[in-house]
């Protein structure tokens, strides 16, 4: 089909946008699910830590992208999937409902402080959300007799050799990825979208437009830890060891933050983009600078933020127009 | 009557905004709120739409008692509002914008899908006359169109009763006049309309009944052309001691 066909048919009409970021959304899961057969273990395990900090980019992107709620200690929810997750399978359940056992608490959390914490605006919520993160982390080193404290928690190994469990953990985040793009997807185009937008943009527009901007608010919050918890136990089960200071660790907050910034903040693919990116170059400073690597990393987040303030998407979107008439003019 | 305050005062520290202030909407009617400023017409404003929070007095709206509801429950109920500082929503374009309305809004007649609101928001952009900026982001609009897109937002809730909230001030006389038509023409679909305004000309227009405020107090209340003839009502309004 002809690309003026396809956006005769697709480009217009309510859904055109929706089924644009759907059609994408297949085409990457298309190319995550050959991608496999083509990577040695190394670039497998990469990619997965991409996907995982990709969702974890867009839990953070929910609040804080289309909320504008800066959910900086979202960490908190890795964190309590991971712990949930852990001694669920400890205790004998299989990795599926050992996962409920870590998203549930997580999001129970969520709706039961919503309601108080998201009365704060701005840094005074994103420092709420930090003091969570401090108080549930405290709870995960001091209740040693559950969670064995400080000194972390092993699980069992699972069947088969090492390749078996990075292919297990590779195909555990690509279908939680989907689902993370989407959350994206709904947080954009649905009418529970609008109300979160409209919140971002003008709250007290919103709720004099009829938004329920504290129930939105609670719900958006409660998605996102979801999504942050369920990677917080697949990441438990992949490496099979975990302790409150690896899994609670605010470096994770700040690259989910770094991440969705940087691909475009309120946009369905950012997250990814980010992911990508920022992985990318950590990688490479990592393989070529050792040394350096940090400092590249922090020089890469300020410039993000001076020359990339709408992000990667934001970007794009911003200059393709100009970029395309060029093009036009020139054929 | 579709909106019933009755005995509504209200208190900030020492200065008490609004004292024992009684008014009504009848269905279909324009109603008008003036008075010089710091007369307690905003705080009035406030206080009907629930952002106040806390007033003394009882205000009921269709029937049923609205006092400390939440401003989008007041809303959902059919009585929305519009901001005296225009308060587009950054980062939405025009018809986003009026698509939210259609989407949340009162629950009468709500559209059960997203292009369902954006087909009611077209038609509602189409009646202020802002088709031609429809794609347009909110806070790239002039003055004029912002004052109709805070309309076309609140129309779009589909509202039994609208606040208008100097909808048309630091408007030239063109704007005015296309401003004046555009709230007959909502009266016209049947919609009660409350509203705020300093320009005596739009009131001597529009309004059915003028409702005077002074220093929180109602010192007048009739039919317009009754009020706007009233020496002492129009004495206050004009700060003359004429």
């Amino acid at each position: 089909m002809a690309a003026s066909t396809l956006r005769a048919r697709w480009g217009s009409g309510p859904w055109a946008g929706t089924l644009r970021s759907a059609a994408i959304g297949c085409v990457l899961m298309a190319i995550l699910m050959v991608l496999p057969s083509f990577l040695s273990l190394y670039w497998l395990r990469l990619l997965t830590s991409v996907l995982m900090l990709a969702v974890i980019a867009q839990g953070m992107n929910a609040m804080a992208g289309f909320v504008g709620y800066p959910a900086f200690g979202n960490v908190v929810f890795f964190g309590i999937g991971a712990y949930g997750t852990a001694l669920a399978i400890a205790a004998g359940f299989a990795l599926g409902p050992a996962l409920l056992f870590g998203a549930i608490p997580a999001g129970g959390l969520a709706l039961a402080v919503g309601p108080l914490l998201l009365r704060l605006r701005g840094h005074y919520f994103a420092i709420a959300t930090l003091g969570l993160n401090e108080v549930v982390s405290a709870l995960a080193a001091n209740l040693s007799g559950l969670t064995g404290g400080a000194a972390g928690l092993s699980l069992p190994l699972g069947a088969g050799t090492a390749g078996d469990a990075a292919q297990r953990a590779y195909v555990g985040f690509a279908t939680l990825f989907a689902a993370s793009l989407l959350l994206g997807i709904f947080l954009r185009d649905s009418r529970f979208g609008y109300g979160c937008r409209a919140i971002r943009s003008n709250e007290e527009a919103a709720e004099a437009t009829g938004v329920p901007t504290l129930r939105v608010k609670s719900i958006a919050w409660m998605l996102s830890a979801l999504l942050t918890a369920v990677a917080g136990g697949l990441y438990a089960r992949w490496v099979g060891f975990i302790e409150p200071s690896l899994v609670f660790d605010m470096a994770i907050s700040v690259k989910a933050f770094v991440m969705f910034l940087l691909g475009g903040a309120g946009t369905v693919f950012g997250p990814l983009i980010g992911a990508l990116l920022i992985e990318s170059a950590t990688t490479l400073a990592w393989s070529h600078l050792l040394k350096l690597h940090l400092l590249v990393l922090g020089v890469t987040i300020m410039l993000v933020v001076l020359l990339l303030p709408d992000g990667a998407q934001g970007f794009v979107a911003r200059h393709w127009p100009t970029v395309r008439d060029r093009l036009r003019r020139r054929s | 009557m579709l909106l019933d305050v009755q005995d509504v005062s209200v208190q900030f520290g020492g200065l008490r905004a609004l004292n024992r202030v009684s008014f009504g909407v009848q269905e279909g009617e324009i109603v008008g709120l003036v008075g010089p400023n710091g007369a307690g017409k905003s705080t009035m404003v406030n206080a009907v739409s629930g952002a106040l929070g806390r007033h003394r007095g009882r205000i009921t709206f269709a029937g049923r008692d609205i006092s400390g509801l939440a401003p989008s429950r007041i809303a959902e109920m059919g009585l929305v509002r519009t901001f005296q500082l225009v308060q587009p929503f950054r980062g939405l374009t025009a018809i986003e914008c009026v698509t939210l309305g259609a989407l949340y809004g009162s629950g009468n007649d709500r559209p059960t899908s997203v292009p369902a609101a954006r087909h009611l928001a077209e038609q509602v952009l189409d009646f202020a006359g802002l088709s031609a900026v429809a794609g347009l982001a909110c806070d790239t609009l002039n003055a004029s169109q912002r004052r109709r897109l805070e309309i076309a937002r609140a129309l779009a809730a589909r509202p039994k009763l609208i606040l208008l909230d100097e909808c048309l001030s630091g408007l030239n006389s063109s704007e005015i006049d296309q401003g004046i038509a555009l709230v007959r023409a909502i009266r016209e679909r049947g919609i009660a309309i409350l509203i705020i305004e300093h320009m005596v000309r739009v009131m001597a227009t529009l309004a059915d009944r003028i409702v005077v405020l002074d220093r929180g107090e109602k010192i007048a209340d009739g039919p317009a052309d009754e009020v706007l003839t009233d020496r002492r009502a129009l004495g206050i309004y004009f700060g003359t001691t004429a």
